[in-house]
């Protein structure tokens, strides 16, 4: 596999309060792929990353590391990390999220879907499903040593 | 996060947000908005513009805040949501019910309409 363009890795506690971190990480690869010389990437923007793909990423793993945080480490559990990983490749960014907390339980309701009557709309259940819609692709496996996997892909055009 | 609430032209409630509607501040803005319904503001114009970053639990919040305002015979409108909270409320196709408007101005005149 080709060496990505731009990495960026950071570790950080598995609680709602360590989201910071999650965004700051972010905020350093976007900047990082602004960098890029357009030649190195596959498009007009720096790297070929538009903003809209910019904001799906950064949507999509603010919710899964807010899931990781909220239910995988549930309060009153041991104070955990998870480790965040974000690449761009010349063809896709890809995100990988490990921790060692609760197994992640799918939710089997469809809460994106937009109710006649603003009143039944649901106000929570909404984001694995919404990181599934701004991604191609959302991965999730735990080893048998219990490590929760994420593996998330945007691809890019060109 | 921070949040403000100033009364407007006509009853409207214009509340401000700027940082980050998220996991760790969606509770206190829904609490807010529904605090502003009950002292007798049913009608809301939320300003986006200073919220740099909108997440599920964040829309949870407007949506909490839409149904405490039509439960009060109001309205939850949104303005000058920035390009993040754009996509965000595209995706979820929740910009179907709540209701975006480029400025403040916009959004406070629309409830005479």
């Amino acid at each position: 596999m080709r060496r990505p363009l731009v990495e960026e890795f950071v570790e950080l506690g598995a609680t709602v309060q360590h989201l910071d971190t999650l965004h700051a990480a972010l905020d350093r690869f976007w900047a990082a792929i602004a960098l890029v010389p357009p030649g190195e990437g596959n498009g007009t923007d720096p790297a070929g990353v538009g903003a809209t793909a910019r904001h799906q990423v950064s949507i999509a793993v603010a919710e899964v590391g807010a899931n990781i945080a909220d239910h995988g480490h549930p309060t009153g559990a041991a104070a955990g990390t998870m480790r965040l990983r974000l690449r761009l490749y010349r063809n896709r960014i890809e995100v990988i999220f490990t921790d060692r907390g609760l197994a992640y339980v799918e939710q089997p309701r469809d809460a994106t879907a937009v109710a006649d009557d603003p009143l039944d709309l649901p106000e929570r259940g909404r984001g694995m499903v919404l990181a599934r819609i701004a991604l191609d692709e959302l991965h999730y496996r735990r080893t048998a040593s219990g490590t929760n996997h994420w593996r998330l892909v945007k691809r890019l055009p060109g | 996060m921070e949040l403000t609430v100033e009364a407007g032209p006509g009853g409207v409630a214009v509340v401000r947000m700027t940082g980050r509607l998220d996991l760790l501040t969606a509770s206190a803005a829904k609490q807010r908005l529904a605090e502003t319904v009950t002292a007798g503001s049913p009608r809301l114009v939320v300003d986006l513009a200073e919220v740099a970053f909108v997440d599920s639990s964040g829309l949870g919040a407007l949506i909490g805040g839409l149904k405490a305002a039509r439960l009060g015979g109001g309205d939850l409108r949104i303005a000058r949501p920035a390009e993040q909270a754009r996509v965000i409320l595209g995706l979820t196709t929740l910009d179907r019910v709540l209701k975006v408007y480029a400025s403040v101005e916009e959004a406070v005149a629309a409830y005479a309409d």
